[in-house]
């Protein structure tokens, strides 16, 4: 006799063996994974009006893991002329997207990254202009996957114009299914600013406001707008501008601050000279050298003795900020350190534990663009490429090369298995097995 | 809901809590494992909790939960753990009807895809409309259509290869 599924599901859940987690028992846990929270972000966008500082803008985001899934590999040793190509990593895949991933514009203007991030679904939001003009509204799309239709997106509405340019939002994934709007410009009124949180359709949109006031002066909390900073869980962190200390050439010292999204705010640190948000975890660097840590949840800040080799230091803040030299996870930091002076300078990228173990050190080309995603380590090495570095394994893989000169390129970004970076043919993603 | 009260947090958990265990486990197919996935899930409730407006928006952020901590953890033992032949029921005392209900259900649901059966669930279980699922699974309608589709011509041949009888569905688009 043919049966109806509601009705078979409906029997094969009619009957429950008793539930083995007490409500009170999973709010205590729900309370105290909350406290050591990992959801991480630092802010960003590409077409940033450079503020305040002057510092570069970029949006990463990385997997909620607190902790290693593995142990990691120490004390390894690489240099990136060794990487191996990333098509040989095991499980490795390429996406087959088919939508276009640059948008040329003619000989006077660099052409447009569409593919603007991935989450670790492998959704992808692309952005792009409808109208081939890039003074034109630009459209924002998420996919699904391959193949999969357009999903519309509800686009908060400006907050007004800097400079004649119109603000408008661009949307990141967070980790938890949601997205983060930032704006592409700097918002000129304190009181307009903020940024959004919505659902993967644009709605259910929350404005967090995160222009705040100390004394006299008004400042943005917002991550982006030209300056390092990030949220976790419902914290924003940021660096407030303070003084140039005149020991040191080429830096800013700035004062660190965290903001809950009800605009409780709270002076963290003095004399910083730049920040990283990431897993749940804030580290930052001092104007005398000194790395700190602390849980994005809260708790006191820790100092990291930082695995430099001899001879070597932590090159000038205004480097570091510019070139996102600097990350952090809930297990690693990765900062570059600087051997030698001038011409003759060698650099190599540390990554260490929150304990300072040294884990590895990438030898090669300035670094830039650094972010680790999960068990990790993304970046940039000069004219070299774009490399993934694996805690876990100790591989490193290069995932292609440097995009032409002026050809549009975006910073790598990873979520869970997934990457996306953009090469010589244009923007790629890939899934890469943790 | 502005603030993180345990209080409140805790009744949310008592009153949501056995409903999407059901649904978790026509999902995952083990009590034991549907208690997991749920408290997972209503753990990332409370990391909102404070941005959730009411109880329903609360229950719907829940549900979400579940099902994307279902489908994480599917992929996860995907790539990592070695299939077995069928999804495991630990379920107690039943009467024996039921308890074989559960089991050809449980049978049939583990040869569809974790996404597809979760399009199933959502709509023939929890019976909500295609929109709302699609926002759950953070997919387009189209695909949600597709996916349930396919999901339930696999969950139909494999219930025919068991019984030699047909599995039908009613009353939804």
């Amino acid at each position: 006799m043919p049966r109806d599924l509601t009705d078979l599901m409906e029997r094969a859940t009619a009957f429950a063996p008793p539930e083995p987690h007490p409500a009170d028992e999973i709010t205590q846990v729900a309370v105290r994974r909350h406290r050591r929270r990992t959801n991480g972000i630092i802010g960003g966008a590409c077409a940033a009006v450079l503020v305040v500082a002057g510092l570069a803008y970029g949006v990463t985001r990385h997997d909620s893991k607190p902790q290693p899934a593995a142990p990691y590999k120490h004390n390894q040793q690489v240099d990136v002329s060794d990487a191996v190509a990333g098509s040989v990593l095991p499980g490795f895949e390429r996406e087959p997207w088919t939508i276009p991933s640059v948008q040329e514009f003619g000989p006077r203007t660099f052409p447009w990254a569409t593919y603007h991030d991935v989450d670790a679904d492998g959704r992808l939001i692309v952005l792009d202009y409808p109208s081939g003009e890039p003074q034109s509204s630009r459209r924002v799309r998420l996919f699904d996957g391959p193949g999969e239709s357009a999903r519309p997106l509800d686009v908060p509405p400006s907050p007004g114009t800097n400079s004649g340019h119109r603000i408008s939002w661009m949307p990141s994934f967070l980790d938890d299914g949601h997205l983060l709007w930032t704006a592409d410009t700097p918002i000129v009124q304190t009181a307009k600013e903020g940024f959004h949180i919505t659902d993967l359709s644009g709605g259910d949109d929350v404005f967090v406001h995160s222009g705040f006031t100390v004394g006299k002066t008004g400042f943005e909390g917002t991550p982006g707008n030209g300056r390092p900073g990030g949220i976790s869980g419902d914290g924003m962190w940021f660096l407030v501008y303070e003084h140039n200390p005149a020991n040191i050439e080429g830096a800013a010292a700035f004062d660190l601050y965290t903001a809950t999204f009800d605009g409780d705010l709270t002076e963290v640190a003095e004399e910083v000279a730049d920040l990283a948000v990431g897993d749940g975890m804030v580290a930052w660097v001092t104007t005398s050298g000194r790395l700190m840590t602390q849980s994005a949840t809260g708790g006191s800040p820790q100092a990291v003795d930082v695995p430099l080799d001899a001879g070597c230091r932590l090159p000038t803040q205004l480097m570091q900020s510019f070139s996102r030299m600097f990350a952090v996870s809930g297990s690693a930091i990765s900062v570059t350190e600087e051997c030698g002076k001038g011409k003759s300078a060698t650099y190599a990228l540390v990554g260490f534990d929150l304990s300072g173990r040294r884990l590895v050190r990438i030898a090669g080309p300035i670094p830039s663009d650094v972010s680790i995603a999960g068990d990790s380590l993304l970046f940039v090495a000069g004219n070299d490429g774009t490399f993934r570095y694996d805690f876990v394994t100790g591989t490193l893989a290069r995932l292609g090369d440097t995009p032409r000169r002026g050809q549009a390129s975006a910073a790598p970004r990873g979520a869970g298995d997934y990457v996306l970076w953009y090469d010589r043919d244009g923007g790629h993603v890939a899934r890469i097995p943790q | 809901m502005a603030r993180r009260d345990a209080g409140e947090f805790t009744s949310f958990v008592l009153s949501s809590q056995p409903a999407l265990r059901r649904s978790a486990f026509l999902m995952c197919g083990d009590w034991q494992l549907a208690s997991d996935f749920v408290q997972e899930a209503l753990i990332r409730v409370y990391r909102h909790w404070p941005r959730l407006r009411g109880d329903a928006e609360a229950r719907s952020y829940a549900r979400k939960a579940v099902v994307s901590v279902v489908i994480d953890a599917k992929r996860r033992r995907s790539s990592t753990e070695v299939p077995v032949d069928r999804i495991r029921d630990t379920g107690g005392v039943d009467d024996a009807d039921r308890s074989a209900d559960r089991e050809l259900l449980t049978r049939c649901l583990a040869q569809v895809p974790a996404r597809q059966r979760a399009c199933l669930v959502l709509r023939y279980y929890d019976d909500l409309p295609v929109s709302e699922v699609a926002s759950m699974l953070g997919i387009s309608e189209g695909t949600v259509k597709s996916q349930t589709a396919r999901g339930l011509e696999t969950l139909q041949a494999a219930f025919a290869r068991e019984t030699n009888d047909e599995l039908l569905v009613s009353g939804r688009e």
